[in-house]
C-alpha cells in the first residue's frame, strides 16, 4: 500500500468552535491505482492533502507512506519524504519563478538524487513543452505552467502523485487536456494518484472516488 | 591668578588684592608691571618687552638698540585657517554627502516596503473610483509630512552630534594646521533651512522609483513579482552605461581641469560611475556562477540572488561605496602613518634636543657639550619672506646623520657634499611643489645663496616652505641667527644622566629638554587625534550600509514567498531555506566587496596622490595593508549576516500553512 491514513483528526486553530476540519478519517490507496476526493470548499479537502503529503502536522491518528508513520518525524525527515516519495501539483504558482523550464522541470529530481535527462526529455516532449524549454515561468500562460509542475512532479518517479485542483485555474478546454495528460503519464509511471477537486465529472475519470463533508469522508 | 596660588600667597602679599581665575594655570600670575616689578624687587628690570605688529616702532629705531638688548624677530606666519582648511572642509563635506546618498538608500528602501505592502490596497482603491492622480497626491503629502518631521528630528540631533564631535575636529585642525578653531557651536537660519531641503529633496529622489511604479500600476493585475524585476534588470545595461559615462568624465576632468577640484569631481566619479555599473557586473556574475554550478540548490541559490537583485541593488550599492570609502580612507590613513612613522625615524635622529634661553647660554651649552662625549648638530635657521609665502632656510653641519638618514624624495649623487661646499641648496617638497621646481633647477634667491637645487626631501605637516644649506653659508649670509637649538647624538642609555647634568650646570627647564621619544610620542598621539573623526564617519556609512540591506532584505519578504514556496514543498526543510538565505546575502555582500575593492584602492590612489598633493603641498607613497582589507571585508559580511539573521529567523519560524497560501489566492 503506497498510502494510508488511519483515523486522523487535525483541528485548525481559530478555526469556527475548534471542530475537526477532519475527524478521525481513513483511507488507504495501492501503487497505480487513481483517487478523487471531492468536498465543498473549505470542506477540509486541501487539508488532508497537505497532511498526506506531510506538509503539515495532523492532531491524532496515523498517515503511512510507503511504509514510512509521518507522525513524530521532525521537518528534515518530512522534507526528506517529500523530496523522494511524493510529488505535489498545486492549483498555482507550482514552479521556481527564477528559473527555465528546464531546471524547473529537473529540479525535484536532482534533489532527490534521481535526475535521469532521457526521461526527463521524454515527459517535455510527451507533455508539449519542447518548444518552451528555456522560457521562464512569467512568459507561460496557466495551461503550460501547469503542464511544466506535471513533468517536474513526475520526473522524480514518485510513489504518490498529489494533486490540488491541477486544473482549477484553467479554463475548461485547457483543463481537460492537462488532466488528460497527468493520467496517461500517471498510468505509464505506474504511481498512485490522490486527487483534490470539486469537479465531478473529473472525479469520475478516476479508480475511486470519496466525498468529505462535516470532516468525515463518505 | 589661580585660586590655589591665590591661596598660597595670602600670608605673603596681604595688602594686595587677588583676583582669582580657573583659566590661569596654577603658579602664574599676571598684573599690572609697576606691582610686579615691585613685588619681584626689580623695579629697573624688565626681561622682555613684545611689540605687536601695527604698532611697532620704525626699523632704523629698532636696528640702533643698545647692545645689551637683543632683538628677536618672530617671523612665523600663522597659517591662514580660512584657506588651508578649506581641503579638510570638502572632506568632511565630501563624506557628509556619502552619508546622505547612502542614507537615501535606506529611505528608498523603507517607502518601496510601504508601497509594496500597500499595492494590493491601491488598486483596492483604484477600483472604488480613487483617482490616481488623487492617490499619488495624498502619498506624496505624506512623503512630505513624514520628511518634514523627520528633518526636524535630524536638526535637533545633528545639532548635539556636532556639538559632541566638535571637540575632535578642532584637534583635527589644530593637529593637521595649527589652526585654533572655537569650540562653541552656532545653528544658522541658512544650516536649517538648507538640511530641510536636503530632506525634501533627497525624499523626493528616493521615492521617484516607487512613485513611477505606481502610476504603471494596472489597476486590475499587477504584474509579477519577477516581471517587475525583469523590467529594472534590463535598466542594469542604461545604468551602466551611464555609469561608464560618468567614469569617463571622472577620468577626464581628472586630466584636464586637474587641481583639487579636478581630483574630487574624479573621484565623484569614479564612486558613482562605479556604483551605478554595480548592479549590471553583478548580474552576469550571478548568472556565471549559476551557470558554473552543478548541486541543484546552489544553481537555484544562483538564480534565486540574481531575481533578487532587482530589489537589492541600491542596497548593495550603498554598502559597495561604504565599503569603498572605507578601504580607500583608511588605506590613506594607514600610508599616511606608515609615511608618517618612518619619516620621524628619518628626522628625529637625534636622541636629545636641547634649546638654549639665548644665544650665551647657546654658545656655553655648545662649547660645553663638545667637550662630553656628544656630537652636537646646531638646528640653526634664517627666514625669508616670498611672494609665495615663507622660506626657513636651515643651515647644517656636514654630518654622518643627515647624509644617512635624511629623508630624500630626489637627489643628485653626492648631494650632501654640493650642500657642504657651498654649491647647492636642498628644498623641501612643499616649497618645490609650490615654486614648479625640481631637483636641477635653480631657485631665486638674494645674492650669495646657493641656488643649484641638488634634492628635494619630504616634510610632512610643515605648512611653510624649508630648504637647507651648509652651516657655514647659513653664518656668512645671516650671521646673527640665534643659536639655541641643538640635537644632541650620545648613547640612548646616556641620556637621563646627562639632561640632569644640563638641568644643573644650565639651569635649563623641563621644556627646554626634549627626548627623541617624547617627541615622537606626542606627535603619533597628534597624528591619531587628528583622523579621530574619519574613523567615526567610517563605522558610521558601513552601519548605515548593513541596515540599507536589512530594510531591503525586510521589503522583499513578501516577494520571497513565491519563490520559496515551491522549494519547500519539493522537499527542502525551512532550516535549509532560511541557511540558503543567509548564504545568499553573503554572497551578494561578497561579490559587491569584491568590487568595492580595487575601487577603494582608486580611491586611496586619488587621496594620497591627487588630493593631497593638492591640498597639502606633499605627495605620500600608497602602501597597500590587505589584512586591513580582509578585516574590512569581514566586517561588510558581518554586517550583511546581521541584516540577513532576522528575516532568515521568520522564515525558519514561518508556519506551514504560511508558506501553503503560496498555491492558493490567498496571498
Amino acid at each position: 500500500m503506497v498510502l494510508e491514513v488511519t483515523e486522523v483528526t487535525k483541528t485548525i486553530p481559530g478555526s469556527d468552535l475548534e471542530k475537526p476540519i477532519l475527524d478521525r478519517v481513513s483511507l488507504s490507496l495501492s501503487a497505480g491505482k487513481t483517487l478523487a476526493l471531492t468536498g465543498e470548499s473549505g470542506s477540509g479537502k486541501s487539508t488532508l492533502l497537505h497532511l498526506v503529503g506531510a506538509l503539515d502536522e495532523f492532531d491524532s491518528g496515523e498517515i503511512h507512506l510507503d511504509g514510512a508513520a509521518l507522525s513524530g518525524l521532525n521537518e528534515a525527515r518530512c522534507a526528506a519524504l517529500r523530496r523522494s516519495k511524493v510529488s505535489i501539483v498545486f492549483q498555482q504558482f507550482n514552479i521556481v519563478p527564477s528559473l527555465n523550464v528546464t531546471s524547473n522541470i529537473s529540479l525535484q529530481a536532482k534533489l532527490a538524487e534521481r535526475h535521469d535527462a532521457e526521461w526527463e526529455a521524454y515527459l517535455a516532449s510527451r507533455l508539449g513543452l519542447n518548444d518552451l524549454l528555456n522560457r521562464f515561468p512569467e512568459q507561460l500562460s496557466g495551461g503550460p505552467q501547469q503542464r511544466v509542475a506535471i513533468a517536474r512532479a513526475l520526473a522524480v518517479r514518485p510513489k504518490l502523485l498529489l494533486a490540488d485542483e491541477p486544473t482549477g485555474s484553467l479554463d475548461e478546454e485547457t483543463g481537460e487536456a492537462v488532466l488528460s495528460l497527468m493520467l496517461d503519464l500517471v498510468r505509464e509511471t505506474q504511481c498512485a494518484l490522490f486527487l483534490v477537486t470539486h469537479s465531478e465529472p473529473l472525479a469520475s475519470c478516476l479508480d475511486r472516488r470519496l466525498h468529505l463533508s462535516g470532516g468525515n469522508l463518505s | 591668578m589661580h585660586p590655589e596660588t591665590a591661596a598660597s600667597l595670602v600670608d605673603a602679599a596681604p595688602t594686595l588684592v587677588l583676583r582669582r581665575s580657573k583659566t590661569l594655570p596654577i603658579g602664574v600670575a599676571v598684573g599690572d608691571i609697576s606691582v610686579i616689578s615691585r613685588l619681584l624687587e626689580r623695579p629697573d628690570t624688565l626681561t622682555r618687552l613684545v611689540l605687536l605688529s601695527g604698532v611697532a616702532p620704525s626699523t632704523a629705531a629698532l636696528e640702533t638698540l643698545p647692545g645689551h638688548i637683543q632683538l628677536d624677530r618672530n617671523t612665523t606666519t600663522p597659517a591662514d585657517p580660512g584657506n588651508l582648511t578649506e581641503s579638510f572642509h570638502l572632506n568632511l563635506t565630501a563624506f557628509g554627502f556619502l552619508s546622505f546618498a547612502v542614507g537615501l538608500f535606506i529611505v528608498q528602501g523603507t517607502i518601496g516596503l510601504a508601497m509594496e505592502q500597500r499595492r494590493s490596497l491601491f488598486r483596492t482603491l483604484r477600483c472604488l473610483g480613487v483617482p490616481l492622480a488623487t492617490l499619488a497626491g495624498l502619498l506624496m503629502a505624506e512623503v512630505t509630512i513624514i520628511a518634514v518631521l523627520s528633518a526636524c528630528i535630524g536638526l535637533t540631533v545633528g545639532y548635539f552630534l556636532a556639538a559632541a564631535l566638535l571637540p575632535d575636529v578642532a584637534a583635527t585642525l589644530s593637529g593637521l594646521y595649527g589652526a585654533q578653531v572655537s569650540q562653541s557651536l552656532s545653528l544658522q537660519p541658512q544650516w536649517a533651512l538648507s538640511g530641510l531641503a536636503m530632506t525634501l529633496l533627497g525624499a523626493g529622489v528616493a521615492s521617484a522609483q516607487s512613485f513611477h511604479s505606481l502610476w504603471r500600476l494596472p489597476i486590475l493585475q499587477a504584474p509579477s513579482t519577477r516581471a517587475r524585476g525583469q523590467q529594472v534588470v534590463q535598466s542594469f545595461a542604461s545604468w551602466a552605461f551611464a555609469g561608464a559615462g560618468l567614469i569617463a568624465g571622472g577620468v577626464l576632468a581628472l586630466l584636464l581641469q586637474g587641481g583639487l577640484m579636478g581630483g574630487f569631481l574624479f573621484l565623484g566619479g569614479i564612486m558613482l560611475g562605479v556604483a551605478l555599473t554595480l548592479p549590471y557586473c553583478l548580474s552576469h556574475f550571478l548568472r556565471l556562477g549559476q551557470g558554473m554550478s552543478r548541486h541543484p540548490l546552489i544553481h537555484w541559490l544562483w538564480a534565486d540572488a540574481r531575481a533578487q537583485l532587482p530589489g537589492m541593488s541600491l542596497a548593495l550599492m550603498a554598502l559597495m561605496l561604504a565599503l569603498a570609502a572605507n578601504i580607500g580612507v583608511g588605506t590613506m590613513v594607514s600610508s599616511f602613518r606608515l609615511t608618517f612613522t618612518e619619516w620621524m625615524d628619518q628626522r628625529l635622529s637625534a636622541e636629545l634636543y636641547v634649546t638654549a634661553r639665548d644665544d650665551a647660554q647657546g654658545a656655553a651649552l655648545q662649547s660645553w657639550l663638545e667637550t662630553q662625549e656628544v656630537r652636537v648638530l646646531p638646528i640653526r635657521s634664517y627666514d625669508l619672506q616670498r611672494e609665495t609665502g615663507q622660506l626657513k632656510i636651515y643651515g647644517v653641519r656636514d654630518d654622518l646623520t643627515y647624509r644617512q638618514n635624511w629623508p630624500m624624495l630626489t637627489a643628485r649623487a653626492k648631494a650632501w657634499d654640493l650642500v657642504a661646499n657651498g654649491s647647492g641648496i636642498l628644498i623641501s617638497e612643499q616649497f618645490a611643489r609650490r615654486e614648479g621646481l625640481d631637483m636641477g633647477n635653480h631657485v631665486t634667491l638674494p645674492q650669495g645663496w646657493p641656488t643649484e637645487i641638488v634634492g628635494v626631501y619630504s616634510d610632512y605637516g610643515n605648512p611653510h616652505g624649508q630648504a637647507i644649506v651648509s652651516l657655514a653659508v647659513l653664518l656668512q649670509r645671516a650671521p646673527n641667527v640665534a643659536n639655541l637649538r641643538f640635537g644632541l647624538h650620545l648613547p640612548s642609555e646616556a641620556v637621563p644622566d646627562l639632561i640632569k647634568t644640563l638641568h644643573k650646570r644650565f639651569d635649563l627647564k623641563r621644556e627646554n629638554l626634549v627626548e627623541q621619544a617624547v617627541v615622537k610620542q606626542r606627535s603619533m598621539a597628534i597624528f591619531d587625534q587628528t583622523f579621530l573623526v574619519t574613523d567615526t564617519l567610517k563605522l558610521l556609512t558601513l552601519g548605515v550600509a548593513g541596515f540599507a540591506i536589512f530594510t531591503s532584505l525586510i521589503t522583499l519578504w513578501n516577494q520571497r514567498l513565491p519563490q520559496l514556496g515551491p522549494i519547500w514543498a519539493m522537499g527542502v526543510s525551512r532550516k535549509t531555506l532560511a541557511q540558503i538565505d543567509i548564504l545568499r546575502s553573503l554572497l551578494m555582500a561578497g561579490l559587491t566587496a569584491l568590487i568595492a575593492l580595487p575601487l577603494g584602492l582608486v580611491l586611496s590612489w586619488a587621496l594620497l596622490v591627487v588630493i593631497n598633493t593638492e591640498a597639502f603641498g606633499w605627495r605620500l607613497p600608497v602602501y597597500l595593508f590587505p589584512l586591513d582589507w580582509l578585516r574590512l571585508i569581514g566586517l561588510a559580511l558581518l554586517a550583511a549576516l546581521f541584516a540577513a539573521l532576522i528575516p532568515a529567523w521568520r522564515l525558519f519560524r514561518l508556519q506551514p500553512n504560511e508558506l501553503l497560501k503560496v498555491f492558493s489566492s490567498e496571498r
